[in-house]
């Protein structure tokens, strides 16, 4: 999506938890599941690897947060 | 015979939706109250006549006189015969390829940028916002506000605003605001920068930002724009297969076999093949493929998203290295399929059987690129080559069976801004990345608790 090479760093470390495609894209190079095993609990690691919601739903949650902080 | 022109007064007249005619209906999307998403929710981010579109059940949909004064600029798109390509293959195939690259964005995604940029301004919205990443969204949506008199503020991805210099300069040469995000000017962005001041970002951040400005415009004449995933996205992009069954029928090429587009939110593929599924819907016999890449796949090993995963026809292990190996671990080039979600109106498609979705290695695409290149002239854009090597693979196979086949792929966009990919691959810095099936095994193990989208089909394909 961002149209060049990207390090396994900026995956790991995209925002308060992982990029949710990290399995996906780094498993063929890295222990991913070691990793994440080390420094999450299950509950954090079902949250990483959790499908994204329907893109409707995020943006209506963009919406009430961006309409929240405004207040 | 190479190309097929239309006149501009045989340039279709109305959009195709899919969502009319799927076997199964669309469920709508579920609010945090259980209830369906109501078009209220989401007037905040786009005006109500894109809302309707959204939402709408109609199959076919006018095209504003006004959005076809601006389409003509480059449309009807050439259909094109890959006779050299065929040649090179010794193949008895026919392959034919919608050229979206000759837009002046040089991809398909003005298709959808222009209705949305006009439906907005109909609606008195005067500013619109978005995010992008390459920025190859941000400058077709840049270029469409600057024909129809918009302001646009395109919140692109810090890493690649600075990794990715040319289309940034397209579109402030549009006269887009083209922003680093994160950036100072929204809450979304002061929070992330208060925490880590040298963040390289992520397109999370910067749809929170886009959003948030829309949102928080006391005016109300903000909204935010998307340019992948949603059905009106999909819709606005059907012009493409719809001109492409007007070609083909004008050279006698009455029959389709085969129609393939690369997918990674789904748009430029919905756009190629919605017309032909819903051929399919009617009874023709078409391989409809949307190809992805193996690294990321999204439709053909989806354990994450829904419950349909073709597990049988995995790819080879790969040695894994170490987490001790991480600081040398080559970088992934993260192209424009790696997207976190696909449209609904595909994921259904494919979950009916309608389509057949493929995954194709990287190191395989671009070699099928150069092939391209060097074959047909055209530099495609990386995303486009998933499709070419779907293509290349299909010939093959027609070779192998002696049969002629008619291949048909959208030629999604021109790769003259990704050379540094080809780059990458000339010099041997790629490689090929799937996720290993024992990992995916036991990532399905980790969700198993989570709800899963529910696989609803009829079973007739």
């Amino acid at each position: 999506m961002l149209g060049h090479l990207v390090s396994f760093r900026y995956c790991r470390s995209l925002d308060r938890l992982p990029c949710r495609r990290l399995m996906q894209c780094w498993s063929s190079q890295i222990d991913v599941r070691a990793y994440l095993e080390g420094r999450y609990s299950a509950q954090e690691i079902a949250a990483i690897l959790a499908p994204p919601p329907p893109k409707i739903n995020q943006l209506l949650e963009l919406v009430r947060k961006a309409k929240g902080d405004a207040l | 015979m190479i190309k097929v022109l239309l006149d501009e007064n045989e340039i279709p007249r109305q959009w195709y939706n899919l969502a009319a005619d799927l076997p199964t209906a669309m469920l709508p999307p579920l609010g945090p109250d259980g209830n369906p998403v109501t078009p209220d929710a989401l007037a905040p981010v786009f005006p109500m006549n894109l809302i309707e579109q959204e939402v709408s059940q109609e199959r076919w949909i006018t095209i504003p006189e006004e959005v076809l004064e601006i389409l003509y600029k480059w449309r009807p798109s050439p259909l094109c015969r890959a006779t050299s390509l065929e040649k090179a293959l010794k193949t008895p195939a026919r392959i034919y390829y919608k050229n979206e690259g000759v837009s002046p964005a040089g991809s398909h995604k003005p298709n959808t940028a222009v209705p949305q940029a006009w439906y907005n301004k109909q609606f008195g919205i005067e500013k619109l916002t978005t995010e992008t990443g390459a920025g190859q969204w941000g400058s077709a949506l840049s270029f469409a506000c600057a024909l129809l008199g918009l302001k646009c503020k395109v919140y692109m991805v810090r890493i690649s605003f600075e990794q990715k210099p040319f289309r940034k300069l397209m579109m402030q040469v549009w006269g887009g605001e083209c922003v680093a995000s994160p950036s100072t000017l929204t809450k979304a962005g002061r929070d992330i920068l208060a925490k880590d001041p040298n963040t390289p970002g992520s397109l999370g951040i910067a749809i929170s930002e886009a959003v948030e400005e829309a949102v928080t415009d006391a005016g109300g004449k903000t909204r935010y724009s998307l340019g992948s995933v949603l059905n009106h996205v999909m819709l606005h992009q059907t012009i493409i297969g719809l001109e492409a069954k007007k070609q083909l029928a004008k050279i006698g090429e009455n029959k389709v076999d085969i129609v393939i587009g690369c997918a990674g939110g789904g748009s430029n593929f919905a756009g190629i093949a919605f017309p032909f599924v819903a051929d399919k819907i009617n009874g023709a016999q078409i391989d409809i493929i949307p190809v992805e890449p193996s690294s990321c796949p999204t439709l053909t090993r989806a354990p994450f998203a829904y419950d349909h995963g073709d597990v049988a026809k995995m790819t080879p292990l790969l040695p894994m290295y170490s987490l001790g190996h991480e600081f040398v671990s080559p970088p992934i080039h993260a192209g424009g399929l790696r997207y976190h979600g696909m449209a609904p109106l595909v994921s259904q498609a494919a979950v009916e059987g309608l389509i057949t979705p493929r995954a194709v290695d990287q190191l395989h695409c671009y070699e099928s690129a150069l092939m391209w290149a060097r074959t047909e002239g055209f530099i495609p854009a990386p995303e486009t080559s998933h499709a070419i090597a779907a293509v290349v693979e299909e010939a093959i196979k027609a070779r192998e069976e002696g049969k002629e086949k008619v291949i048909l792929f959208n030629w999604s966009g021109h790769g003259l801004m990704d050379l540094l990919g080809y780059d990458a691959f000339m010099s041997g810095k790629l490689g090929n990345y799937p996720l290993p099936e024992e990992e995916l095994q036991r990532s399905i193990k980790s969700i198993e608790g989570l709800p899963k989208a529910e696989a609803r089909k009829t079973g007739r394909w």
